[in-house]
C-alpha cells in the first residue's frame, strides 16, 4: 500500500504511514486515552447502510472532541463507520470493520489495540502538539483510506461517540449485532447460499492446489472463512480470492457440487478433477503446505487422528506432523491424509461422509481442549490424546476400554484370518514349488508350516497317477 | 498291507529319497483318509537378513541373448495456447527486435521450431557504474556518455537492443528531473539503430514522472517502460504506454500470483497485450536461481495450456548474476574458486541460459564475454537440424 | 502432476501387523518413508512369503520410479542415478543429483591421471552447509589396448576410492577393465547395435549396470535397453548422444526431453532409464596442442553445455575439464535445480556478522529463510556497511509470510536478543526490524526492552534508511516509568550519547531523558558545531514541558558537556548537576542525595 502526507492525506497535521502500524504509546508520552482497561464501554462498528441513509465524507461526533479533553484522562469511545455501495452488504461488515485496527495505527502518534469491544486507543502528546486534537482527523484517514483501498465504498459516513450518556444506548446495540453476526456465521450452511469462494494465495507453492471456501469448510490455513472469502473477491477480484457458482449438489453424502469440482479443474489446470469437500477418501480435497493440522487415517483401527502444526513428536501412529505434512501438502488428492483448519473441526459437515466425530479416535491434548465443545458430549471422552496413549497398541486398547464407536466396526478376533488383503490360490497347476524371478531359497527340511503357506488336507482321497516323482530340492 | 510293512516300505523310501535325488514311482495309487500337504514357501533363509532382490531382474541367471526391437512412440503433448508476439522498435526505428510466439515449450523442436530467437539486450546507465572489473574494462572509457556507451554495445558486442538504466534520476543519487532525463533518452536513441529499453532508479515515487516523460520523448519508437510494479502508480506507466505506444514490462517478484494481478491490471488500462512483457524476476545463480527458474517454467507451461492472462514473452535481468559473490569475488580471497574473470562470464551466461531453457525470450545482460557465449549456444538451438557426424562416436577416443 | 501412490493406497498392500521389523512403528509409517524414498521395499522382510507374493509385485511397482534407479560403484562413495518421478522439478522435486565424471584415458602419463583421479576425488565445496562434490571417474580406451586399459584402471582404483565408467566399444577392452576392477561395480559404457551381445554378457557376469549408446536413433535406445535389461543385467543407462554444434544441439536437447517425457508421461517403462550426456565433446576434433586461450574457451563451453543437458534430464554427465572455475558454476547449478521446492531453505539462526562490526553498529532482525538472509546480507555488504545480523528462527520462512504466520513474533525475538548475547557486544540498545513487521514494533519494544526501529521493506533501501531515518527520536524520553520526583537526564540524539546515558539506567532507575536533535551528532562534533548549546537545551525543556512533568529542577548532563555547565545553567534557570565520566558510576551518583 502507498501512502504519503503530500497527496491526499496532506491536509492530517500527522504523518500517516504503514511504518507506524505498530508504535506503541506510553503512559508518560499520552496525551488522552480512549477505552482500555479503564473504560467499560468503547466500540468499534462498521454498518452496510442504504446509500441515501449516509452523507459520503461525513463526520460526526457525539461528546467531547479531543481538543476538549482533558491531559492524561481516559474516556469511553464508540466508533460507527457506516457504508454503503452497490457491492456492500450486511456479510461484508465485519471484514471491513477489522481495517479499523490498521487504518488507525497507521497515523502516527495514535495507538489502537484489540477489535469489536476490546478497543484501547492513545493519542500521543507529540501528534497532539503537531494540531492532531479532532476526531475528524482521524475519520478523514479512514474514509480516505477506506475509499482508497475498497473501492466497493461508494459511500462512507463516521461518527465518534464520547458522550459517557449516550454510548450506552449505541454500546448495548454494538453488542447485540456482534452476538447476531456470530450467529449466522456459525448457522449458516451449504444449502443456504449460491456461491463459494476459491482460494488460491497457495498456488507459489502448490500449483494444482485451490481451497474451496464453504459456509461449512474454512480454508485450511483457517484464515479465510466464507464471509473473508466473500469480501476478498468483491474488494480484489484480481486477487487470490474468487466466487466459485455452487451448481448442482452431485453427492451430499461427500459433499460434492459440480461447481465446485469445475473450479478444481480449472486451476489445477486439469490435475484435479473431482473434489469431495467433506470426505478423506475417494477424492479428497487437496492441501498445499499451511493447513493449520492433518487429519490422518489410522488403518489399525479403522480411524482418523488430528495432530496440529504445533504439535511436538510423533503423532500416535508414530510419524510426527513434518513427515506427514510432506505427503499431505504440495495440491495432491491424498486418500486419507488430508490438510485442515481447526476450525473445520467445528463444522456441522466436518467429514461428514466418513463418520464426522465418530469415527475421531486422537487428538493432541492442546486441540482437544480448544475444541471440545464441539464434540459431541457422549464422545468426549473416549478420544484419545497423548496423555492417554502413546502407539497404536495402546490406542486400540483404549477405544475398546471406552466403547468408541469405530470398535464396532472392527472385524471379531475369529474372523481375523492371517489370510491377506490378496491370497495367492493354493497350488500351481505344475506343481508345488513356488517361483520367484531370481534366487529361490527354501527351509531346511521339517520346518513345514512353521513360517506360514499353506496346509492343504485333503480327506479320503485317491490319487492315481502314472509317474510320482519325489525330488529332493536344495 | 500290513502296519509293519507299510512303516517298513515308508522307511526304505525315506532312505531311498535321502541317498538318490530323486525317486519315481510307476503306476502308483494312493489312497488315503487323509493326506496332509504342505506347501513350502519361499522364506528366506536366515533370521532378520533382509534379502535384496532385483525386482524384475534375475543375477547370476545365464543371460537369454536375444535382441528385441521395440519402436520408440514420441510423446503427444498438446498445448492449445499460444505466446504472444511482441515487436520492440517502432516505425522509426531500423531495426526492430521480435520475440515470443511460441506454441510449445522452450526448444521443443521435435514439436515445432521457435519462431522467433531469444534477444539480448546491453544495460548502460546514464552515469557511470561501479562494475566489477571484468565489465568495466570494456566500457571504461564510454560511461560517460550513453551515446557512446550505446553504440559500443551495439558495434562492438552485437547487442540486439540497449536498456539505457536513469540511475541519476534517483532522488538519493542526483535527483535528475524527468526533462532532463528525457533528453539523456533522446541522445541513446540517436546513438544507435537497435531498439531502446528505458529504465527508471527504482524510485517509487520518481519513476512514474521519469518514463512517463520518456515515452513522450520516444514516441514512435517503440521503447519499452521498464517497469509497471504493484508497489508504484503503475496507471501512469500504464497510460503513458497506451498512449505513446509502447511495451511495458510488468515486474513481480517471483510471485505467479501477482504476476497474473499485475498482467491483469495492465490489461484493464487499455493495454494491447501484445505491448506486455513480463519479468518475474530473476534470482542469481547459487542465490535462488531455482526460483526463478521454477516460476518461469510454470508461467510458460500454464500460458502454454490455456491461461491467457500470462501468455506474454518473459524478461530476466541476468545481470543479477553479478549480485553472487561467486561471480566477482577475486581469488586472492577465495583461492579455492580459480580465477574471477572466468568465473564471473559464465556466471552470467548461465543465468541466462537456465532462464532461457525456462521460457524467457529477453535478457538484460553486461559482460560482453557472457553475451558471446550466450548467442552461441542459442544459435546452434536456433540452427536447422542437421544429420549427425560420425566423429560422434569418437569422444571415446579424444587425445584431449 | 506426479503418479505418486498414497499411503494408503500402498499400506493396502503390507502385512498390516505392525511387527516393526523394518524400524517403523508401524506399517503406514513405512508406507510414508517408501512413498519419499527414505526406506527401501526390502526392508518389510516379513513380505518375502508366497502368501505376499502379488502384493509384492503390486508394492514393487507402485514404488518404482518412471526412471528407474541405477547403482554404480561401492563403498562410501557408491552413487544412486536416476530415480525421477516428474519432468518438472516443480510438480514435486528432483531426487539423485546429476552425477558428474572427470576423465582420464590410457594415453595420458601416469602422473596426470593420478593428478586428475586425486582432484576429482577430493573435490569439496561448501554452500549453504552442504558439500558438493564430484562423482566419477570416466576411463578411456583410446589406444584400443586391452593391457593398457587395464593398466590405468588399475591406476585409478589404486588412487580412489569412487566409483568409475569403463568407457570403450570394444568388449575386449572393457572384460580387461572389468575384471581388473572387479567387486567394484563401474558403468560399462557402451553397448551399441554392434557389440550388444558381448557388452550385455560382461554386465550379466561382472553384476555392473551398462550404458547404450544408439547417437540419434531412439528406437535402437530403446531396443538396446529392453535387450540388456531382458538378459538380465543389473541396470541401464541410455545415451541418445550429446552433439554440440549448430543444428545438432538442438535435436540432442530433443532427445533428451523426448526419452524423458515418454518413460514419466507415457509410462513407457523401456525407456525408464537414467540418461548420460557427455560435455566432454566439445573437446573432440584437435589433436595438436591448443593454446591457453583455446583451453579457456572449451572449458568455458563445456561448462555451458554440462549445465544445459542437466537442465535437460540429464542424470549423469561426462566431463573433461577439472578445473575449479568452470564446474564451481556446474554444481552450484546443480545444487539450485535439486533443492526441494517444497522445502523452505534456511540458514542457521543466531548472530551473524557483516563485515567487522564494533560495539556502535547497528543491529539489524531478519528472517532465517535463506533468500532473506543472503539478500539482506549482500545489500549491507554492498553498502560497505558493518552490521550486526540477528537471524530469527522462522523454520526458513520469509518476513511477509512469517509476519503472517506467527513465526516471527516479539516473543521469539527476544528470545533471540537474549540467547544471542548481543547486549554484550553492541553499546546500543536499537534495533531495526524489517519494514513488514512494522505492526510488531510495540510488542517488540515491551518483549526486548529494546528501542525499535521499523526499517524499509526491501533491504535494498537499509543504506538509506541508515543515512536518514536511524537516529533517535528528539525530545522527552524516558526509562522505565518517571513519576514527578525522577531525576532528569540531557543527552542527544545520537546513538552513542544516548546510549551511554541510558543503559546504566536502565532496569535500575525510572528517568527522565531529554534528547536534543544534533541531527545524530554525537557530542563532541555537536559541540564543536554548535548544534548543542545552552540555549537549544534551554528551547528543548520548554517545549518539552518539562517543568510540567517534574516536582525538582536538577539537570544532569553528559560529562563532555561540563564547560557549558554556566551557560545551561543561567540559560534555564536549573541547577546543573554534571554526570560522572564513567558511565558505570552515574547510577549511584544519581541515588546519592543531590548534590553539586
Amino acid at each position: 500500500m502507498r501512502l504519503s502526507s503530500k497527496g491526499m492525506l496532506a491536509d492530517i497535521p500527522v504523518d500517516v504511514g504503514v511504518v507506524y502500524e505498530g508504535e506503541r504509546i506510553r503512559s508518560q508520552q499520552m496525551q488522552v486515552e480512549f477505552g482500555g482497561p479503564n473504560e467499560e464501554r468503547k466500540f468499534e462498528l462498521v454498518q452496510a447502510r442504504k446509500p441515501e441513509e449516509i452523507e459520503d465524507g461525513k463526520f460526526i461526533a457525539i461528546g467531547p472532541d479531543i481538543k476538549d479533553m482533558k491531559e492524561g484522562e481516559h474516556y469511553p469511545l464508540g466508533i460507527l463507520v457506516e457504508v454503503a455501495g452497490k457491492e456492500v452488504e450486511r456479510d461484508l461488515e465485519s471484514v471491513i470493520e477489522r481495517r479499523i485496527h490498521q487504518y488507525t495505527n497507521y497515523v502516527q502518534g495514535l495507538m489502537h489495540l484489540n477489535q469489536r469491544y476490546d478497543i484501547w486507543l492513545r493519542l500521543g502528546k507529540d501528534s497532539f502538539k503537531k494540531g492532531f486534537n479532532s476526531f475528524k482527523f482521524l475519520g478523514k484517514v479512514l474514509q480516505k483510506l477506506y475509499r482508497a483501498e475498497l473501492p466497493i465504498i461508494e459511500k462512507i459516513q463516521v461518527t465518534f461517540i464520547t458522550d459517557p450518556a449516550k454510548i450506552k444506548e449505541w454500546y448495548d446495540k454494538a453488542l447485540q449485532i456482534y452476538e447476531a453476526r456470530d450467529a449466522r456465521a456459525r448457522k449458516l450452511r451449504e444449502a443456504e447460499v449460491k456461491e463459494f469462494y476459491g482460494c488460491v494465495l497457495c498456488q507459489s507453492f502448490a500449483p494444482t492446489h485451490v481451497c474451496i471456501i464453504t459456509p461449512e469448510r474454512v480454508s485450511l490455513c483457517g484464515s479465510i472463512n466464507w464471509f473473508d472469502a466473500r469480501a476478498a473477491a468483491r474488494v480484489d477480484p484480481k486477487g487470490p480470492n474468487f466466487m466459485v457458482p455452487k451448481g448442482e449438489l452431485l453427492d451430499p453424502e461427500h459433499g460434492e457440487y459440480s461447481g465446485a469440482d469445475e473450479a478444481a479443474q480449472k486451476k489445477s489446470l486439469g490435475g484435479v478433477k473431482k473434489v469431495y469437500l467433506h470426505s478423506m477418501f475417494g477424492h479428497p480435497h487437496t492441501s498445499c503446505g499451511c493447513f493449520e493440522s492433518i487429519a490422518f487415517y489410522i488403518p489399525e483401527v479403522d480411524g482418523v487422528g488430528i495432530v496440529d502444526r504445533h504439535y511436538k513428536g510423533n503423532a500416535v501412529n508414530g510419524l510426527p506432523f513434518s513427515s506427514m505434512a510432506n505427503e499431505t501438502g504440495g495440491g495432491k488428492q491424498v486418500e486419507g491424509f488430508v490438510g485442515i483448519a481447526i476450525e473445520y473441526m467445528r463444522s456441522p459437515s466436518f467429514f461428514k461422509a466418513d463418520g464426522g466425530w465418530n469415527r475421531v479416535v486422537w487428538l493432541p491434548s492442546i486441540v482437544k481442549e480448544r475444541v471440545k465443545d464441539a464434540i459431541p458430549p457422549e464422545l468426549k471422552d473416549k478420544v484419545a490424546t497423548e496423555k492417554d496413549v502413546s502407539n497404536v497398541q495402546e490406542l486400540k486398547n483404549f477405544l475398546k476400554a471406552k466403547g468408541h464407536p469405530v470398535v464396532s466396526k472392527w472385524p471379531t478376533e475369529e474372523a481375523v484370518a492371517k489370510v491377506p488383503a490378496i491370497a495367492e490360490a493354493a497350488a500351481t497347476p505344475e506343481g508345488v514349488q513356488p517361483t520367484m524371478t531370481g534366487s529361490t531359497i527354501t527351509l531346511p527340511m521339517g520346518a513345514g508350516g512353521a513360517f506360514g503357506g499353506y496346509r492343504l488336507t485333503l480327506k479320503n482321497v485317491k490319487i492315481v497317477a502314472k509317474k510320482l516323482i519325489l525330488k529332493k530340492v536344495k | 498291507m500290513p502296519k509293519e510293512e507299510i512303516e517298513k516300505m515308508g522307511r526304505a523310501i525315506l532312505k531311498a529319497l535321502h541317498e538318490a535325488n530323486e525317486l519315481t514311482l510307476e503306476d502308483a495309487e494312493i489312497n488315503a483318509e487323509e493326506l496332509i500337504v504342505d506347501l513350502v514357501p519361499f522364506v528366506q533363509a536366515a533370521v532378520g537378513q533382509p534379502v535384496r532382490l532385483p525386482p524384475s531382474l534375475g543375477v547370476g541367471v545365464p543371460p537369454v541373448l536375444k535382441y528385441f526391437e521395440a519402436a520408440y512412440q514420441p510423446p503427444k503433448l498438446e498445448f492449445p495456447g499460444k505466446i504472444v508476439e511482441v515487436k520492440y522498435g517502432g516505425s522509426k526505428r531500423r531495426k526492430k527486435v521480435v520475440i515470443g510466439g511460441e506454441t510449445t515449450l522452450p526448444f521443443y523442436r521435435f514439436m515445432a521450431p521457435s519462431p522467433h530467437r531469444p534477444a539480448v539486450t546491453f544495460d548502460i546507465f546514464d552515469m557511470p557504474q561501479h562494475l566489477p572489473k571484468p565489465i568495466r574494462v570494456n566500457f571504461e572509457e564510454v560511461m560517460e556518455d550513453p551515446g557512446e556507451w550505446a553504440k559500443r554495445a551495439v558495434q562492438r558486442f552485437g547487442a540486439d537492443a540497449v536498456t539505457i538504466h536513469l540511475v541519476s534520476t534517483d532522488p538519493y543519487i542526483k535527483n535528475t528531473p524527468a526533462e532532463e532525463a528525457g533528453k539523456i533518452v533522446e541522445k541513446v536513441l540517436q546513438a544507435v539503430d537497435v531498439p531502446v529499453l528505458i529504465g527508471g532508479s527504482g524510485n517509487k515515487e520518481k519513476d512514474p514522472g521519469v518514463l512517463e516523460k520518456a515515452a513522450e520523448v520516444a514516441h514512435g519508437e517503440r521503447v519499452s517502460l521498464n517497469s509497471a510494479a504493484l508497489d508504484l502508480d503503475y496507471k501512469r506507466i500504464a497510460r503513458a504506454a497506451k498512449k505513446y505506444d509502447h511495451i511495458v514490462l510488468s515486474w513481480t517478484q517471483l510471485d505467479m500470483n501477482n504476476q497474473k494481478k499485475l498482467n491483469t491490471l495492465l490489461l484493464d488500462e487499455g493495454i494491447p497485450q501484445d505491448q506486455i512483457v513480463m519479468d518475474p524476476t530473476c534470482a542469481a545463480l547459487g542465490y535462488g536461481l531455482e526460483y526463478s527458474f521454477s516460476i518461469y517454467e510454470r508461467i510458460r507451461i500454464a500460458a502454454l495450456k490455456g491461461d491467457t492472462v500470462l501468455a506474454n514473452p518473459m524478461s530476466a535481468g541476468a545481470t543479477n548474476a553479478w549480485g553472487a559473490r561467486e561471480a566477482w569475488m577475486s581469488e586472492k580471497k577465495v583461492p579455492a574458486w580459480g580465477p574471477s574473470e572466468l568465473r564471473g562470464t559464465i556466471w552470467e551466461a548461465l543465468t541466462s541460459l537456465t532462464l532461457c531453457l525456462a521460457g524467457c525470450n529477453i535478457f538484460m545482460m553486461l559482460h560482453p564475454s557472457s553475451v558471446r557465449m550466450f548467442k552461441t549456444m542459442v544459435n546452434y538451438l536456433m540452427a536447422e537440424p542437421k544429420a549427425l557426424a560420425s566423429s560422434i562416436e569418437n569422444w571415446i577416443a579424444m587425445k584431449s | 502432476m506426479s503418479k505418486r501412490p498414497s499411503p494408503l493406497e500402498l499400506h493396502r498392500y503390507l502385512p498390516q501387523t505392525n511387527c516393526r521389523k523394518c524400524g517403523e512403528e508401524t506399517c503406514m509409517a513405512f508406507a510414508m518413508k517408501l512413498i519419499d524414498r527414505s526406506v527401501e521395499l526390502s526392508h518389510c522382510t516379513p513380505l518375502y512369503v508366497l502368501e505376499f507374493k502379488r502384493n509384492l509385485e503390486t508394492l514393487e511397482k507402485l514404488t518404482t520410479p518412471p526412471v528407474r534407479v541405477v547403482r554404480i560403484g561401492d563403498g562410501p562413495r557408491a552413487i544412486k542415478i536416476g530415480g525421477k518421478e516428474v519432468v518438472h522439478r516443480h510438480e514435486l522435486t528432483y531426487i539423485n543429483p546429476t552425477a558428474i565424471a572427470i576423465d582420464v584415458h590410457d594415453e595420458m602419463p601416469e602422473e596426470l591421471i593420478i593428478q586428475r583421479v586425486k582432484t576429482t576425488g577430493e573435490f569439496s565445496i561448501i554452500r549453504i552447509g552442504k558439500e558438493l562434490k564430484l562423482d566419477l571417474i570416466a576411463v578411456r580406451s583410446v589406444s584400443s589396448d586391452p593391457k593398457k586399459f587395464a593398466k590405468i584402471v588399475e591406476v585409478v582404483a589404486k588412487n580412489s576410492n569412487i566409483p568409475m565408467i569403463l568407457c570403450s566399444f570394444d568388449p575386449k577392452v572393457l572384460r580387461a577393465g572389468l575384471e581388473v576392477a572387479k567387486g567394484k561395480r563401474p558403468l560399462v559404457y557402451a553397448a551399441t547395435v554392434d557389440n550388444w551381445k558381448e557388452v550385455a554378457s560382461l554386465g550379466v557376469e561382472f553384476g555392473c549396470p551398462v550404458a547404450v549408446f544408439a547417437p540419434g536413433d531412439l528406437s535402437a535406445v530403446k531396443s538396446l535397453a529392453v535387450t540388456l535389461s531382458r538378459c538380465g543385467v543389473p541396470g541401464v543407462v541410455l545415451d541418445p548422444g550429446t552433439a554440440y554444434g549448430e543444428g545438432v544441439l538442438g535435436p540432442t536437447l530433443d532427445r533428451f526431453v523426448m526419452l524423458r517425457r515418454a518413460a514419466i508421461e507415457m509410462g513407457d517403462g523401456d525407456v525408464g532409464w537414467p540418461l548420460m550426456g557427455v560435455p566432454a565433446v566439445v573437446w573432440a576434433g584437435k589433436n595438436g596442442a591448443r593454446t591457453n586461450e583455446e583451453m579457456i574457451e572449451l572449458a568455458s563451453k563445456e561448462s555451458i553445455l554440462a549445465a544445459t543437458l542437466m537442465e535437460r534430464y540429464a542424470d549423469i554427465l561426462v566431463c573433461h575439464t577439472p578445473d575449479m572455475w568452470a564446474l564451481l558454476p556446474v554444481v552450484t547449478l546443480r545444487q539450485n535445480l535439486y533443492a526441494d521446492p517444497r522445502i523452505h531453505p534456511a540458514v542457521d539462526a543466531g548472530l551473524k556478522t557483516v563485515g567487522s562490526p564494533n560495539e556502535l553498529s547497528p543491529v539489524f532482525l531478519t528472517t532465517n529463510f535463506a533468500l532473506t538472509y543472503y539478500t539482506v546480507r549482500s545489500d549491507i555488504e554492498q553498502a560497505k556497511m558493518d552490521a550486526w545480523l540477528l537471524v530469527l528462527d522462522t523454520g526458513g520462512i520469509g518476513v511477509e509470510s512469517s509476519t503472517a504466520g506467527g513465526q516471527l513474533n516479539a516473543g521469539a525475538a527476544a528470545e533471540l536478543v537474549k540467547s544471542s548475547g548481543i547486549e554484550s557486544k553492541v553499546n546500543h540498545r536499537a534495533l531495526v526490524i524489517p519494514g513488514m513487521a512494522a505492526r510488531f514494533q510495540g510488542e517488540m519494544e515491551d518483549a526486548t526492552k529494546w528501542d525499535i526501529f521499523v526499517g524499509p521493506r526491501d533491504s535494498s533501501a537499509i543504506p538509506d534508511f541508515i543515512r536518514e531515518k536511524y537516529v533517535i527520536k528528539a525530545g522527552l524520553r524516558f526509562v522505565g516509568e518517571p513519576k514527578a520526583d525522577s531525576p532528569v537526564l540531557l543527552t542527544t540524539n545520537a546513538i552513542k550519547s544516548y546510549y551511554t546515558m541510558k543503559i546504566p539506567l536502565e532496569g535500575k532507575v525510572d528517568a527522565w531523558i531529554l534528547t536534543l536533535d544534533t541531527g545524530g551528532k554525537e557530542l563532541e562534533q555537536a559541540m564543536s558545531e554548535k548544534l548543542f548549546t545552552a540555549q537549544a537545551v534551554a528551547n528543548l525543556m520548554k517545549e518539552a514541558e518539562i517543568d510540567k512533568q517534574v516536582k525538582h529542577k536538577k539537570l544532569v548532563i553528559p560529562a563532555q558537556t561540563e564547560s557549558l555547565k554556566n551557560d545551561i545553567k543561567k540559560a534555564t534557570g536549573w541547577d546543573i548537576i554534571v554526570a560522572p565520566p564513567d558511565p558505570s558510576k552515574l547510577v549511584p551518583s544519581l541515588k546519592r542525595p543531590a548534590g553539586k
